[in-house]
């Protein structure tokens, strides 16, 4: 394990990855600054670009908006208490007050060390789960790979929605695209409707850049924001030094988060909004002094922002060994990797360990990155993205998003199905479906029906021979269990509802 | 939780998958099985979102939400993406880009002219570095050029 790990950080090491790794962070904090833009819509439109590049640099760029996404949302959760992305919610909680007191530099400051911190833990988490993880997946028959398919469609599908029910259904819309163009078994054309560019079926790239980058884009047109943010709108008040930091509290809040972060990242659809949630509202609990959280406490950021980044490559551990993504940006890190020809699971590890290792390093490298990154003059010039009116980011986004479409195959089709796909999560985002459980279902939809098949053939047609040994068995019960969480989580809340009535009564 | 659109959604929802189901009876047993599970569960819980709207939820206390922020701006902003879509195809990606940013920030309401030419050509530059300069992409030809 250690000499893949140590060549791969040679690789890494090389002028040219460093270059994009800096690039990509750069490009990570501008869109994670810019609100309504995320990680998401960075890598989506990334993807396309770096077709013929080589996979280090190209996953490198991607690790670079990823953790720079993450920490680009504080930008303007401190400075204008809009979260540049979801999960920086819980930094305007104590962020914004922070700023309002004159320490939006320290608040700022706060938030770029702990996300490296956070993101670098994160990373090395990465660096010794995934090896381990997956030897166990070699494990794995065609039942055991199906049912690992369905157990990760279904709790993102629970997780990552408000509504159970729609990411479900999401995710079977992601199954039935994937199941568009020429079966592989019988070479028999499904759901082409004789349309020809079909027939070898839906490439994720148009599906992600439709869904993830043109709603945004036609989002900003519908509100059509002509003003852009002044500098009386953005004040970093009292010079900040480290020395005068509380580290001991902060030091603690980071042991507290960061752990959590990991472990909810790992597990599939839960995702940074809930670590961060999870580990501010248990800090609050615990401290000394819960009532000046939400009031400018220090510890605040620095728990929200650690994390949130701790999430980052730990929801890339069961992506890069069983092919289930633990976030939606790691939903569309997996689907970078397919684009750039990496299958997740075992022989990624053994055949491309300089590309996979690589990737882990540079997130970590790309996580200490942001502490020069995110200082405060670093992040004055990130902030004059704030200043650039929506209405001309619009159509530069569709500008990019057709380039990107066009070269992909040198197609105009690609493009008029990539706007079908905006259309679609348009739709998907208005009516409060999760696009992340369609991309997964595009991704795993045609794994799971060759091991559905596959495992139907050696049973002879007896559906029995996907719960016949234990680990089908066991992946199929927390599939059951996953489905079953709503519910229970329903009837606890009725239960507690109840009891307030009684108690009221 | 609920919201105002979801009986319509899982209607439509509901009819898409009962064509598609039916699509898949002309199929051969073995390509058919797959897509048809996937059908079937989808039929359900497309089904179980038009009843949960009918006997579930209390009408009175649903807050309702428009479909689109600004229907107007929308179908503009969709209409002239596929407008600038088949323009490239016969003015060239340049071209039609160097037409497509200015008009619709206009379109939008930005009055801007500097801040409309300075992004229109950086990007252009941007684009031509990238895709002609650096990785010799061949874009949609200018129509000056057939």
């Amino acid at each position: 394990m250690f000499e893949p790990l140590i060549h791969s950080l040679w690789v890494v090491l090389q002028p040219d990855v460093v270059l994009a790794m800096t690039l990509g962070l750069i490009g990570g904090i501008l869109f994670g600054a810019m609100p309504g833009l995320t990680a998401s819509t960075g890598i989506s439109l990334l993807i396309p670009l770096t077709f013929g590049m080589d996979p280090v640099i190209a996953l490198a760029i991607m690790a670079g908006i990823h953790n720079g996404g993450s920490y680009g949302g504080s930008i303007p959760a401190i400075l204008l208490r809009i979260p540049g992305v979801p999960g920086a919610i819980v930094t305007t909680f104590d962020g914004y007050p922070m700023a309002q007191q004159g320490f939006a530099a320290r608040a700022v400051r706060i938030a770029a060390v702990s996300s490296a911190v956070g993101g670098m833990i994160s990373a090395l988490s990465l660096m010794l789960l995934a090896p381990p993880l997956v030897a166990i997946s070699l494990a794995f028959g065609p039942a055991e790979i199906f049912w690992i398919s369905v157990f990760g469609l279904a709790s993102i599908g629970v997780f990552l929605a408000d509504d159970t029910v729609k990411g479900l259904l999401a995710g079977g819309f992601g199954v039935m695209l994937s199941l568009v163009g020429l079966d592989q078994a019988t070479g028999f054309e499904r759901f082409t409707f004789d349309i020809l560019e079909l027939s070898d079926g839906i490439p994720l790239l148009i599906m992600l850049v439709g869904m993830y980058a043109l709603t945004p884009a036609w989002q900003m047109a519908e509100r059509a924001k002509n003003t852009s943010i002044t500098n009386n709108d953005m004040t970093f008040g009292k010079k900040d030094y480290y020395r005068d930091w509380p580290w001991n509290p902060i030091v603690k809040g980071w042991a507290r988060a960061i752990p959590l972060g990991v472990l909810i990242g790992i597990l599939p659809g839960v995702g940074g909004i809930a670590a961060g949630l999870i580990a501010y509202n248990e800090a609050k609990r615990s401290a000394d002094d819960p009532d000046s959280f939400g009031k400018g406490n220090p510890v605040g950021v620095a728990i929200a922002e650690s994390a949130n980044n701790a999430d980052n490559a730990a929801a890339m551990v069961p992506a890069l060994t069983l092919g289930i993504p633990g976030s939606g940006v790691a939903a569309l890190m997996l689907g970078g990797l397919l684009v750039h020809g990496l299958q997740p699971g075992p022989d990624l590890f053994e055949e491309q360990s300089d590309v996979v290792f690589g990737y882990m390093w540079a997130m970590l490298i790309t996580s200490a990155l942001i502490i020069p990154f995110g200082g405060v003059i670093a992040t004055k010039v990130f902030a004059n993205i704030l200043r650039v009116p929506q209405v001309v980011l619009m159509p530069l986004i569709i500008a990019v998003c057709t380039v990107g479409m066009y070269a992909f195959r040198n197609d105009m089709f690609d493009a008029i199905l990539m706007l079908v796909f905006g259309l679609i999560g348009y739709a998907f985002e208005r009516l409060k479906f999760p696009v992340a459980p369609m991309i997964l279902g595009l991704v795993l939809g045609e794994k799971a029906e060759f091991n559905f098949s596959t495992a139907l053939k050696i049973g002879h047609g007896d559906w029995m021979v996907l719960l016949t040994n234990p680990i089908s068995i066991g992946l199929a019960s927390l599939t059951v269990l996953v489905l079953l969480y709503p519910m229970w989580q329903e009837y606890r809340r009725g239960r507690k509802k109840q009891q307030r009535g009684n108690v009221s009564n | 939780m609920f919201n105002n659109h979801d009986r319509i959604a899982g209607i439509l929802i509901f009819a898409v998958c009962a064509l598609l189901f039916q699509h898949t009876l002309s199929y051969p047993t073995e390509s058919a099985q797959f897509p048809r599970v996937i059908l079937i569960i989808m039929l359900g819980l497309s089904g179980w979102m038009v009843l949960r709207s009918l006997i579930l939820v209390d009408w009175r206390s649903m807050q309702y939400e428009a479909f689109f922020i600004h229907g107007g701006r929308f179908a503009l902003a969709v209409a002239t993406m596929g407008l600038y879509i088949f323009g490239i195809n016969y003015l060239g990606y340049y071209t039609a880009t160097i037409f497509y940013i200015p008009i619709m920030a206009i379109l939008l309401g930005y009055r801007s002219k500097i801040v409309i030419v300075f992004a229109t050509v950086i990007y252009i530059a941007v684009v031509l570095g990238i895709f002609d300069i650096l990785f010799e992409r061949q874009l949609p030809k200018e129509f000056f050029m057939h």
